[in-house]
């Protein structure tokens, strides 16, 4: 026996488990004849960490060949189970090497270690150890079966080829006798995100002991009659089996809200029985499932009873069901818009501003109720509040609300500001006529700059000079936000005139002039060697936002000369998030 | 009481050696030279900075304006400080007129292809430079289909923002002929507002002219006025700012300086142009872009 495998034997037997446990951990690198005998005794330890220890070691240990062929060996073994379970652990560590030596043994080996086998294959997830698994589902052991089901809920790792395969063999095991396959089939088939058609998920939707399970598997098949069971599960009398139907009814919501037939057939199926109404109204209430409260919710746009629209708004402050509350009354359509408006008042600021953001969504047509009720809500004393009357305006105001909305856009608060901001554009575009008449009697050295720049924004034109004249003023504009969206709109126009004013802009004193004319310049989709012939000038600004936009402009062309002035800077550079952006580019990971 | 042993009954006083290092600083950051008269006017001017800085002495504050991270800040309020910042419109009137009667002329020739006219105040204060050059090239009318600009640039921030607002007080106009103050001004209770349509040709900038990278910013431009500014500077400094106009300069561009500055001694690369009532310098038009000569 040579040195250190004579050392590690010893130390594998003597009292101290420690001691026995180091022993273990030497294995690894051992390259020796001996190493898959001592692997083994080692994995035998009546010491779970030696055992586990010897695990790990498994993939290091030399003489691969031999140690998997003990492992496999250790698959027969009836009494020590301590020493099965390892070799399994053992086998999965050491990977692809260990497949096919399992898969020739499992004809030799009785059911427990057939099982032992099927779960080394599960765990070493590949084309080989899924096609062996798929065979597996046919044996004459129940456990095996059941083993063979479960491990193949991770054949996506496999590759599609080898999923399609699972999908099938598991989709022929629900058909089989056992439930109990059955189950690990719809487990997997679940983890697999399998679609079935409804003929296949039909008998599980009523199976007394699947049914709870099958429910997310009808929530992907896309079916009417999937669809229609899975509403009809909701007043199923176990609370188990009506919770998951409720969160899968959720899951159908929200991924065809927009199929009308689908929609129509869970609406028909849950209005007329009361006893699911109430079901999810009772799950709208459960703060402590929020995964079937936000369901519920969702399935109350599907009830559509107008006294369920206050929970639905109060939800809509909640961030862990918002989201789902929001598709609820997007389903009630324009039934919600008066209980919505009445939220918008009323409701506490999150649900305040959730409000005024969803009315105009449902009520299309332009509620003049609903724009008056944004109007109002523009002075809001919350910003979130403001800023969310200000983006619905843009989308549902009138011309009358241009100059309405363009007195927010200096607001101090920077969301208001810039919620206003993107309205004057919104209304702008759609109302181009008024915003050209808006314009004539803005002054781009006064206050009026900003909105200026923002209806230009939507309506100017590059070859209009009095608006090229409008934007060249306010970019010389005294307050820095004026110059930045002069910057940013001439950005958005294009042309020569704008690229050399913007240019110029690069040497503005405030920062946020600085980034938005370098952004403007890169909207522009100036040519290479002009951003290289000024952007180089700004690696070394005193803002680090600016040098990191700085770097990303520049490492994007790419050039060798671009990126050898990256590398340069990256010498000197002291921000980690500009050094970030300049190793990026440069190829290092500094 | 080490800490405060260079603080006087008035505050911090200004030693020869901290003077010599203070200059030092200041001729190798802003090019600006300062003569050993200037000793005692620095110390008047940057004490209150010692004071807000809550350093103990002139050296300290060296210190800091070498090494601190909060340092560019401090340059700022020390330019603020120490530059002179007194100017008015129409000032040097007869190198006006020269600009407007034969150099506008030249350069609409030279630049009729483009259809751009780029023009570049180097130092430019509170703007009183840059507009009256934009009141020059729009009376000119030689220019009225022409994508104008006339770029102000200057190292203090607060210069910079007085001439983004662009009003200003009675005094700025001692030089003014009376008719253009009335066509191109808008009296209201704080000032007289520039107009609009001036406005529109002008644009402002921070800029050290010794940070090569950038002056590269400005573009090339048609014309440079660059006029008291130079005399604050070392010869180095002054060297490099020049090189760095003829760079940035079409072929045919004028340089124009203040009325006690010149060449001379500096470069050969610019070739002079004899003005009725001045002396102007002019890159000639065979001078490639980047192209020096001693």
């Amino acid at each position: 026996m040579s040195g250190p495998a004579a050392a590690i034997a010893q130390q594998l037997v003597v009292d101290d488990a420690e001691t026995r446990r180091l022993a273990a951990k030497g294995l690894a690198g051992l390259d020796a004849n001996e190493a898959p005998g001592l692997l083994l005794k080692a994995l035998a330890d009546t010491d779970w960490r030696v055992r586990k220890e010897a695990a790990s070691a498994a993939p290091r240990v030399g003489r691969r060949v031999e140690v998997v062929a003990a492992l496999v060996s250790a698959l027969h073994e009836r009494d020590d189970i301590g020493l099965r379970n390892a070799a399994v652990e053992a086998l999965v560590a050491i990977g692809d090497d260990a497949v096919e030596p399992t898969i020739a043994a499992l004809r030799a080996l009785d059911a427990d270690g057939r099982k032992l086998g099927v779960e080394v294959l599960a765990g070493v997830v590949g084309a080989r150890s899924v096609a062996a698994l798929c065979l597996a589902l046919d044996d004459d052991d129940a456990n095996v079966r059941v083993a063979a089901a479960e491990g193949l809920g991770r054949a996506t790792d496999a590759g599609g080829p080898s999923r399609d395969a699972a999908i099938r063999a598991l989709v022929t095991a629900l058909g089989g006798a056992d439930d109990y396959v059955k189950l690990g089939a719809l487990d997997a088939l679940n983890r697999l995100e399998a679609s079935l058609p409804w003929s296949v998920c039909e008998p599980l939707a009523s199976h007394p002991l699947l049914r709870r399970h099958a429910m997310a598997i009808l929530a992907r098949s896309g079916e009417p009659g999937a669809v229609a069971a899975l509403a009809r599960s909701v007043a199923d009398p176990s609370a188990t089996v009506a919770r998951e139907a409720v969160v899968a009814l959720g899951d159908t919501i929200e991924q065809k809200s927009d199929d009308a037939e689908l929609m129509g057939v869970a609406r028909d199926t849950l209005r007329p029985s009361q006893v699911a109404q109430e079901r999810v109204r009772a799950f709208a209430h459960r703060e402590d499932d929020p995964k079937a409260r936000g369901a519920a919710l969702a399935a109350l746009g599907l009830v559509q009873d107008p006294d369920d629209v206050p929970l639905l708004v109060e939800a809509l402050g909640d961030d862990e069901v918002a989201e789902r509350a929001e598709l609820g009354l997007q389903l009630y359509g324009e039934s919600a818009v008066g209980p919505l408006l009445d939220a918008s008042r009323t409701a506490p600021p999150p649900a305040r501003s959730a409000s005024i953001s969803i009315a105009p969504m449902l009520s299309p047509g332009g509620d003049r109720d609903v724009v008056e009720a944004l109007r109002a809500a523009l002075t809001d004393g919350s910003p979130d509040v403001a800023s969310a009357a200000l983006s619905s305006l843009g989308r549902a105001g009138e011309a009358a609300d241009l100059p309405r909305v363009a007195r927010f856009v200096k607001s101090s608060d920077a969301r208001v500001a810039h919620a206003a901001g993107e309205a004057v554009v919104a209304l702008a575009e759609r109302h181009a006529g008024p915003a050209r008449g808006m314009m004539t009697a803005l002054d781009p050295s006064g206050d009026d700059a900003i909105v200026g720049s923002y209806l230009l924004r939507a309506v100017g034109d590059r070859g209009r000079s009095e608006d090229m004249a409008f934007l060249r003023a306010a970019l010389a504009h005294g307050d820095a936000r004026a110059r930045r969206e002069a910057a940013t709109t001439l950005g958005a126009l294009g042309g020569d005139s704008a690229a050399n004013a913007v240019t110029l802009a690069l040497t503005d004193e405030e920062r946020d002039v600085v980034l938005a004319a370098m952004r403007a310049l890169a909207r522009m989709g100036l040519e290479e060697e002009t951003l290289a012939g000024v952007i180089p000038g700004l690696l070394d600004h005193e803002a680090w936002e600016v040098r990191r936009l700085a770097a990303e402009l520049l490492g994007r062309s790419s050039s060798p000369e671009a990126i050898e002035r990256l590398r340069a800077r990256l010498r000197v550079e002291p921000e980690p998030m500009v050094r970030a952006v300049l190793g990026a580019w440069v190829g290092t990971d500094e | 009481v080490t800490r405060f042993s260079s603080l006087g009954r008035d505050g911090p006083r200004l030693s020869p050696d901290d003077f010599a290092a203070l200059r030092d600083l200041f001729t190798e950051r802003l090019g600006i030279a300062f003569g050993a008269e200037s000793r005692f006017a620095l110390e008047r001017r940057l004490r209150e900075r010692v004071v807000a800085l809550n350093l103990g002495s002139f050296a300290e504050y060296c210190d800091f304006l070498r090494h601190a991270r909060a340092a560019d800040p401090e340059w700022d309020e020390a330019v603020d400080l120490c530059t002179t910042n007194e100017t008015y419109f129409f000032r040097e009137d007869y190198q006006l007129r020269s600009f407007a009667a034969e150099v506008l002329p030249a350069l609409a020739l030279l630049s009729k292809g483009r259809k751009r006219l780029s023009i570049w105040s180097a130092g430019c204060s509170t703007g009183e430079e840059v507009f009256t050059i934009a009141i020059l090239v729009q009376r000119s009318g030689q220019f009225d289909d022409f994508d104008v600009r006339v770029f102000g640039s200057d190292i203090s921030k607060r210069c910079v923002a007085a001439a983004r607002r662009g009003v200003y007080p009675p005094a700025a106009f001692r030089a003014t002929p009376p008719d253009v103050k009335r066509d191109f001004f808008v009296e209201k209770p704080d000032g007289f507002h520039v107009v609009e349509r001036i406005r529109a040709m002008c644009q402002f900038g921070q800029m050290n002219l010794l940070d090569a990278e950038r002056v590269r910013l400005v573009g090339r431009a048609d014309a440079i006025f660059c006029r008291n500014v130079l005399i604050y500077f070392g010869p180095q400094a002054r060297k490099q700012t020049i090189d760095r106009f003829h760079e940035r300069l079409y072929p045919g561009g004028v340089l124009l300086l203040g009325h006690s500055e010149s060449l001379l001694n500096v470069t050969t690369a610019f070739e002079l142009l004899h003005l009725k009532e001045d002396l102007a310098y002019r890159k000639p038009l065979g001078a490639s872009r980047g192209s020096r000569s001693e």
